[in-house]
């Protein structure tokens, strides 16, 4: 570039876009900020609320007390899950949902909208082959939307900090889902489905419910039963120390010494029929008889390994989806 | 919208079409000429309307504007230079003399009075003349079918 | 070259065709009119055309053998689709600009030129724009794109007189300064013989009549006479449609010169053929050797 051109395209001005990528920006436009503003105010709420959050981690005293699980953290501990718990309950099991919403919002209109107003006619017709259209707006919507995933993800993380020692992020349907590259690689996931729904549906409205419909009905079981089998679970008896590795557990049973598991109604009657009354007086009749509590649990350690395959999982079906879709205008379109 | 029907002033004359009236197109461009050279309106050297200001005032197809272009100047009535337009070359001279004329005029009041006596009242008359008419020129001006 | 040219060309939608062993070859700088009433096929021929649907069987090129959808047919063919379908939402200008990022050679300026003239402002939304304003607009966008063949799908089909004749001349102004050719569908006859100089008739999904309209006019005669003498008539011409009173009868035949004894003889204008032809689905009237295929000729 010489100084005149320089001087004609200051350094602060966004890159010109042009072509089909100029034509993405301008139809999509809206929704984009429509998912910013969803985003973003999310964002600033935990924002607000984690700063306050990091901060009261430190004034509590929980972040100088220690190991979490010593008598000295307990009142720490204890005021500051009180504060927060609440928080960090309610806002993932809520943010958890966001990735369908985006692909029933951006995905499902993509070419549904189009075929539903004619407006396809004149779209493929202007001088770009229709694969050239949906390959770019696949690929430049799902880069975008799945980019400012990942940052919601960390913008999550960062939140979540505090709490990660006290509940883990291993729990289904909570902090796992919201942090790390699952959020990320389920967004591209919805936004792929809704755009393959919306060419075979041809309406918007009924490719929007059906994108939701789908997306839930294969999120869900994932979480479920699927996530379990990714690797086997530790089973080891309940004691305290594991309480506060932040796992997640996934099954509990009472057995005995040789190992048979064990009716927990039974054991009440019986040790009710052996005239125990206190919880106290209930564990040592338990350990008397040599019955234990054990769980079944994932833990916190295999985070990373859990998040990659299973995002791994969901991208490669998305790119599948994707391949399906541009097939499909490539083919049928009428 | 506001849009300017008429044809820009480069030409003294201007077209108008009759949808109706079963004449081709070309043919009444063709009229409209003559006619317009007759009454002087237009004279030696006057430009005809460019092909494109016709077409885009009566909403014709262009070849119908050149085929009557074509026919003036198979008729020595006009001329084209190329790039610059179609421009009239001769006046229409229907120069008949006094006497033809009236010899003319007699035999037609003769051939209408058998028409009368036959039996056809005025717009019989009119129609059995228009067919002989339109037969007359479509035969190149020969020897009419009978 | 031929702009459009099929051979046993077919679509079939689930059970029925849409369009079935249509054979055509559209010669280049002609207005074509591709008249047929509704459900004729116009549209899925059109659409075969500029790559909006796939055929079942046969084959379509356009501009001299290029395949639809290919990136020459895409840049080098304009298309307006039934009920001008553009974005609503957009501004006229930004319209433009969409067009400008889709297409190789798009003159922007020369469509705001063109608009400035209609008075349609840039600014206003599309989807606010009256009938033929809308129109307008999808025409000027086609024609700033420099095609070689524009197709148009009943264009002036939902435009009052007004606008259905601004529309026409400003195409036609289009088509004296460029020679590009022009097919455009339509289910109303009446206007087009004015501008079209090609005709092809679609009934049923097959194509009844090909040909240059002053061919086609010139070919074919209305002959009234008795009617006790239209039957001898019917066994020596090729009669495409017959008219009977008790005592008189119309006759559409297609010959040139012969002209029966005791017949009136007149020429017939476009609106009447086309009429006349689709009122009788077994006629035909297709072109002859020019083409490279053997065709069916008129009953």
């Amino acid at each position: 570039m010489t100084a005149a051109t320089m001087r004609a395209h200051p350094a602060w001005r966004l890159p010109r876009l042009r072509g089909l990528a100029w034509v993405t920006w301008r139809q999509h436009r809206i929704a984009l900020a429509g998912v910013v503003a969803l985003l973003g105010g999310f964002s600033l709420l935990m924002l607000f609320n984690g700063l306050a959050m990091h901060r009261d981690y430190v004034r509590f005293g929980v972040s100088s007390c220690g190991r979490l699980t010593a008598p000295a953290c307990q009142v720490p501990v204890t005021v500051f899950t009180e504060h927060y718990q609440g928080w960090a309950q309610f806002l993932p099991r809520f943010l958890e949902f966001l990735p369908g919403a985006l692909g029933v919002f951006v995905g499902a209109p993509l070419v549904a909208r189009e075929l539903e107003s004619g407006t396809f006619r004149f779209a493929w017709t202007q001088g770009r082959h229709r694969v050239s259209w949906i390959v770019v707006k696949l690929v430049l919507l799902g880069a975008v939307l799945t980019g400012l995933a990942l940052a919601f993800s960390v913008m999550f993380g960062w939140w979540f900090t505090p709490f990660q020692p006290l509940m883990g992020r291993m729990d289904g349907g909570q902090a796992y889902e919201v942090t790390g590259i699952v959020f990320a690689a389920r967004t591209l996931f919805g936004f792929m489905l809704g755009g393959l729904l919306g060419a075979l549906i041809r309406r918007t409205v009924p490719a929007m419910a059906a994108t939701a419909a789908t997306w839930l009905a294969v999120v869900w079981p994932t979480v479920v039963f699927v996530r379990p089998l990714i690797e086997k679970p530790i089973s080891t008896p309940e004691n305290a120390s594991f309480i506060t590795k932040g796992g997640w557990v996934v099954s509990s049973w009472t057995q005995d010494a040789a190992g048979h598991h064990l009716d927990e109604g039974l054991l009440l009657t019986r040790a009710r029929a052996a005239g125990v009354g206190t919880s106290d007086q209930f564990r040592a009749w338990m350990s008397r008889h040599h019955y234990a509590s054990w769980v079944s649990y994932q833990p916190e350690s295999r985070f990373w390994h859990f998040q990659t395959v299973e995002a791994g999982v969901y991208v490669a079906v998305a790119l599948m989806l994707a391949a399906l879709t541009v097939s499909w205008v490539r083919q049928r379109t009428t | 919208m506001a849009i300017d029907k008429e044809v820009s002033g480069e030409s003294p004359i201007t077209f108008r079409l009759d949808a109706s009236s079963g004449v081709p197109t070309y043919l009444q461009l063709v009229r409209q000429v003559e006619d317009a050279l007759r009454l002087g309106y237009l004279v030696a050297g006057d430009q005809l309307p460019r092909v494109k200001d016709v077409v885009a005032a009566l909403a014709i197809n262009p070849n119908t504007v050149l085929k009557a272009y074509r026919e003036l100047e198979h008729k020595g009535l006009a001329a084209g230079r190329p790039g610059q337009g179609t421009f009239v070359e001769a006046t229409v001279d229907v120069v008949v003399p006094l006497r033809d004329r009236r010899a003319l005029s007699r035999g037609l009041l003769r051939w209408l009075n058998s028409a009368a006596t036959a039996g056809l009242d005025e717009e019989a008359i009119s129609a059995l003349f228009s067919s002989a008419l339109r037969e007359f020129v479509q035969s190149g001006g020969g020897e009419v079918a009978s | 070259m031929n702009v459009i040219e099929t051979h046993a060309l077919g679509k079939r939608y689930r059970r029925s065709w849409a369009l079935r062993d249509c054979t055509i070859a559209i010669p280049a700088g002609r207005v074509v009119a591709l008249v047929g009433p509704n459900g004729a096929g116009k549209t899925t021929l059109l659409h075969l055309a500029v790559d909006l649907t796939r055929q079942t069987s046969g084959d379509v090129t356009v501009l001299g053998g290029l395949t639809p959808g290919s990136p020459d047919a895409l840049s080098r063919v304009g298309f307006v689709a039934q009920d001008t379908p553009l974005y609503s939402y957009l501004s006229v200008a930004d319209t433009l600009r969409l067009v400008g990022n889709l297409s190789a050679n798009f003159d922007e300026a020369e469509a705001r030129t063109r608009l400035a003239e209609l008075g349609i402002p840039l600014r206003r939304r599309v989807g606010t724009l009256s009938g033929g304003q809308q129109a307008q607009v999808a025409l000027a966008v086609a024609l700033a794109r420099h095609p070689e063949l524009l197709i148009l799908d009943e264009p002036v089909a939902r435009l009052d007189p007004v606008a259905r004749h601004d529309f026409m001349a400003g195409l036609m102004a289009a088509v004296a300064e460029r020679g590009i050719s022009v097919v455009l569908s339509s289910h109303v006859v009446a206007e087009l013989q004015r501008v079209c100089d090609y005709l092809i008739v679609l009934a049923a999904g097959t194509v009844q009549v090909a040909g240059g309209v002053d061919e086609l006019l010139a070919g074919h005669r209305v002959l009234t006479g008795p009617t006790d003498q239209a039957g001898e008539i019917a066994t020596a011409l090729p009669v495409v449609h017959e008219s009977r009173g008790t005592k008189q009868s119309r006759l559409l035949v297609r010959c040139t010169d012969l002209a029966p004894a005791g017949w009136q003889v007149q020429e017939t204008n476009l609106e009447e053929l086309v009429l006349c032809y689709l009122r009788s689905p077994q006629a035909t009237a297709l072109p002859g050797p020019r083409r490279t295929d053997s065709d069916v000729m008129s009953a």
